[in-house]
């Protein structure tokens, strides 16, 4: 109200007014009318009926802040000053007058404030009561133990004329708050309800009760005043406008009322008063204040409900506007259906006006094949489960077919009989067209899938969930992993492989590799014969890097590890066949050292028979013996790498090396076949090779070489070895023999397995030598002699040096030490 | 005095090896380790006896057998051959006095050599 210091005309309802540059004339001018009235209705018997002026004051005190209330009380001083002055009472006595009004009005106001604080007494009953005991009873009983015209009587010891004042006055000032000053008060907010825009019919039913009211107060007080029932006449209009027009039109007739009958003696033919005129003024002052009071509680009783109701019907408005501006549906619906509501989405969805949707059997939307199994669910719902779910498509009124999902609400009645359901759902159309399609996807990647001989496989480590590729018809004849654990999985792996295999997969989890990759015996969980299988697996982490989904392929690869394997065997096979054509050599190389041996401990022996001991000459047979064993051992150590199965191992070789140590091993077998063999070796580079593997190429193309010249003379049987650099980076090595040559038909073919021109051979020498060729990245073909004499078979691969370039700076002080 | 033994071999550690137990046998021994020092040697030193590996570059303990048998001075001097893998042709296995494979037991060298210097002398 005026807390801010800025007061709002309550009159015009516009305007506001600094409250410091109005408050004290607009009190000053109120005081002086109402103090006018006052005198008005007092004169001319000085029978006090009502003071309104200080019903006006504890508004104006009430609806200031305390900091102003002196700008009230200074302004009503002179205003009461001026009012009286032609009553001729001394000056000291109006100014005690004055400020009487004034202390009446503040203890009032104060006393309100401290009860209600800044709150409306009119706006509820409670708040009325307060406003009732404080302001109507406590207050002017009380301290109008100090108006002029009682404290002076008290004093003087005129008990029975001080009471009659006080009495007198007290009802009076009671009755003012309850008409003037609930009226002004009311004038002073800044709303006031009365001048609210109101309907033409209100305008004619206000001017009905002016009227009504009018005539009551002419048979009450001026046609009929001797008879006291006309008076209550006065409570069907005044009640009635309670009724309809607020506590605000309540306070202003109560007030319009009390004055006019306040001043009823003065209206000629009034005869009111004219008896016993104070027991008569009492009279009427307790008849109107039960009628102000009856009236004004009325309103505020009214007025509460109205806001009740009217908060009500907006939370519900409130409420109807959320459920229609939801996307979702909701609706209720009778046990067989038939809607009884339903919000504006449902009516959107389906096209219809409310007013349509609502007595149609919401069955009826669904296709007609699914309303059987639907009338079941529903029929299922119980009281102690009646929220159930509904999946359902629908027939949408363009004649497609949507999807809806409901949450359902079966609700009973006393006697549990089923009373209704409620609902709320939502269009899941393209939810379900996803989900469809998604289906068909999985479909296709499985008939992939299956084609391709593959099980693909999705695995959620964190939700422990797994997607296969297999269905449930496959799983027995292929690995199947659905329902995938760690040790599920496990099992279906042959023992042999099992832990190698979970080690190596959980050492990929727990690291930081992307992919993973094994092959193992799958032995599955039938009785299947065990397949090798090739799994590959990405892995895929979240952003702190913990493995959360594997994603991989299962691959049979029975007939790739056959075959493998077939190879392996017959590559051993072929080296063992190799070591038979140099057996001689072998002999030879192994006897040498243990005839030595033999030898040096046959004479150790004699010496002793013949009892010479010549420390020197055991000395020099324990060296030879040790140093011929030496000899033997490194033999058995070379046989062995020439014919060990094992994969690649690369290391630093000098090439011319490993020549020279072949052409030794086949030392016997060059003579015996009377080849003569010069070597050409030029400096090279080292390789990163096998050096078994080496000396077994070699060894092949040494061998061909010289069965290639079997039916030569011996004379012509040379075999010509080169070695050279090719460019920076490569080395080669050429075997030059002096045979028949190769059919140029048959060139191509050499190095393929089992292909031979041989009677004794096996076709599988030279592809041997290829594959280790290739498999160091070199490459290894043959071609006829220019001069018509015999073939050359080279081979070329890169040399150490090339791997230094092209390995970064970084590594090739590692690689630089071992180049010559 | 001893008989000289002619030993012809390419490989250095037997003509070491068994160089010692024909001295331990209480022979004269000259060693050769190809064709030409072993013309050599068998000129200055007149070999009792010749025990000579079979399986050497350029000139095999054949080669050798057959140039002694041609030669007039040592065609009668016994040969002994020490073979990992014995000839199988009679031609070749009457070149020699006898053929031991080796490695072969001292005595059985030991029996071979005085077999042979027996026949020598007679």
């Amino acid at each position: 109200m005026t807390r801010n210091g800025t007061w709002t005309m309550s009159l015009t309802g516009r305007a506001s007014f600094d409250s410091a540059a109005f408050l004290a004339p607009l009190s000053g001018v109120l005081y002086y009318l109402a103090a006018s009235l006052e005198r008005m209705l007092r004169e001319p018997d000085g029978i006090l009926v009502l003071f309104p002026q200080h019903g006006v004051l504890v508004a104006l005190f009430m609806t200031t802040p305390r900091e102003r209330w002196w700008l009230i009380a200074a302004a009503v001083v002179p205003a009461h000053l001026i009012a009286y002055w032609s009553t001729a009472l001394p000056w000291w006595q109006l100014a005690w007058q004055a400020l009487f009004s004034c202390l009446i009005a503040t203890g009032i106001a104060a006393t309100l404030r401290v009860l209600l604080g800044q709150r409306n007494p009119f706006d509820s009953l409670r708040q009325f009561s307060v406003y009732i005991v404080a302001a109507v009873i406590a207050g002017p009983v009380l301290l109008t133990i100090f108006s002029p015209t009682v404290a002076p009587q008290l004093l003087s010891g005129a008990l029975p004329l001080a009471v009659e004042n006080w009495q007198a006055e007290a009802i009076a000032s009671s009755l003012a708050m309850l008409t003037w000053g609930s009226w002004t008060y009311l004038a002073l907010l800044p709303q006031p309800g009365w001048l609210q825009r109101r309907t033409a019919p209100q305008y004619a039913e206000a001017g009905a009760i002016a009227i009504a009211l009018y005539a009551c107060f002419h048979l009450a007080f001026v046609s009929n005043a001797e008879n006291h029932a006309a008076l209550y006449l006065f409570f069907i209009p005044l009640l009635w406008q309670s009724v309809r027009f607020g506590v605000h039109a309540a306070a202003a007739a109560v007030t319009l009322i009390a004055t006019l009958a306040s001043a009823a003696d003065r209206i000629p033919h009034s005869v009111r008063l004219q008896d016993a005129p104070q027991a008569a003024a009492m009279d009427l002052q307790i008849f109107l204040g039960v009628l102000a009071l009856t009236a004004v509680v009325i309103a505020i009783v009214v007025e509460e409900r109205r806001r009740v109701a009217q908060a009500i019907s907006e939370s519900d408005a409130r409420y109807r506007a959320i459920v229609d501006s939801q996307t979702d549906f909701v609706c209720r619906s009778l046990p067989d259906t038939t809607l009884t509501f339903a919000n504006a989405a449902i009516c959107r969805y389906f096209g219809m006006p409310r007013e349509q949707v609502l007595g149609t059997q919401w069955l009826e939307f669904v296709p007609e094949e699914t309303r059987a199994e639907l009338r079941q669910l529903l029929s299922r719902a119980t009281p102690e489960n009646p929220t159930f779910m509904l999946k359902h498509p629908v027939q949408l009124p363009d004649g497609r077919t949507g999807w809806q999902e409901w949450t359902n609400t079966a609700i009973f009645d006393a006697e549990q009989r089923l009373v209704e359901f409620q609902g709320t759902g939502r269009d899941i159309t393209a939810l379900a067209q996803a989900e469809q399609a998604l289906r068909k996807k999985d479909e296709q990647l499985s008939l992939i899938a299956q084609a391709a001989g593959d099980l693909i496989y999705e695995w959620d480590i964190v939700r422990g969930e797994l997607w296969s590729s297999s269905g449930d018809e496959r799983s027995e004849g292929t690995p199947s992993v659905r329902h995938l654990s760690m040790d599920a999985w496990g099992c279906c792996i042959h023992p042999n492989d099992r832990d190698r295999v979970a080690r190596d997969c959980r050492q990929a989890l727990r690291g930081t590799a992307g992919t993973w990759e094994s092959e193992y015996l799958y032995i599955g969980r039938g009785g299947d014969p065990p397949r090798w299988v090739r799994h590959r697996a990405y892995i895929i982490r979240d952003e702190s890097g913990v493995a959360v989904r594997m994603i991989g392929a299962i691959t049979d690869r029975s007939d790739h590890k056959n075959l493998e394997e077939a190879n392996r065997t017959l590559q051993r096979f072929a080296r063992l066949a190799m070591l038979g054509q140099i057996t001689a050599s072998i002999a030879h190389e192994m006897n040498q050292p243990l005839g030595a041996i033999r030898y040096n401990a046959e004479a150790g022996l004699l010496f002793l028979n013949r009892g010479r001991y010549d420390k020197h000459e055991f000395q020099a047979i324990f060296d030879d013996i040790c140093r011929d064993n030496r000899r033997a051992t490194d033999l058995i150590g070379r046989l062995r790498e020439l014919l060990h199965d094992h994969e690649l191992r690369l290391d630093s070789v000098d090439m011319n090396e490993v020549i020279n140590d072949v052409i030794k091993l086949l030392r016997i077998e060059i003579r015996q076949r009377h080849v003569h063999i010069e070597t050409e070796c030029n400096e090279l580079p080292t390789v990163l090779g096998d050096y078994g593997r080496l000396q077994q190429v070699l060894l092949n193309l040494i061998l061909n070489g010289m069965d290639a010249m079997a039916a030569q003379p011996e004379a012509c049987r040379r075999i010509a070895i080169r070695t050279a650099r090719i460019g920076a980076t490569r080395i080669q090595v050429q075997v030059i023999d002096r045979g028949s040559g190769i059919d140029p038909a048959t060139l191509p073919k050499i190095f393929d397995s089992f292909f031979t021109s041989k009677d004794h051979g096996m076709g599988l020498g030279l592809a041997i030598a290829r594959s280790i060729v290739e498999a160091h990245g070199g490459r290894i073909w043959a071609k006829n002699n220019a001069d018509g004499t015999g073939a050359t078979l080279a081979f070329e691969m890169d040399s150490l040096g090339a791997n230094v370039m092209l390995s970064s700076s970084g590594s090739s002080d590692r690689y630089g030490a071992r180049l010559n | 005095m001893n008989a000289v033994v002619l030993l012809i071999d390419d490989d250095r550690r037997i003509r070491n090896s068994l160089g010692r137990l024909l001295r331990v046998m209480s022979y004269d021994v000259v060693e050769a380790a190809d064709w030409d020092a072993a013309l050599e040697l068998a000129a200055e030193h007149r070999p009792d006896v010749v025990v000579t590996d079979l399986h050497m570059p350029e000139h095999s303990g054949v080669d050798i057998a057959r140039l002694l048998r041609s030669h007039p001075e040592f065609g009668n001097t016994p040969i002994i051959a020490l073979t990992a893998t014995p000839p199988r042709d009679d031609e070749t296995i009457s070149l020699f006095h006898s053929v031991l494979e080796k490695p072969c037991a001292a005595e059985d060298l030991q029996r071979a050599l005085t077999e042979a210097l027996q026949t020598h002398k007679h």
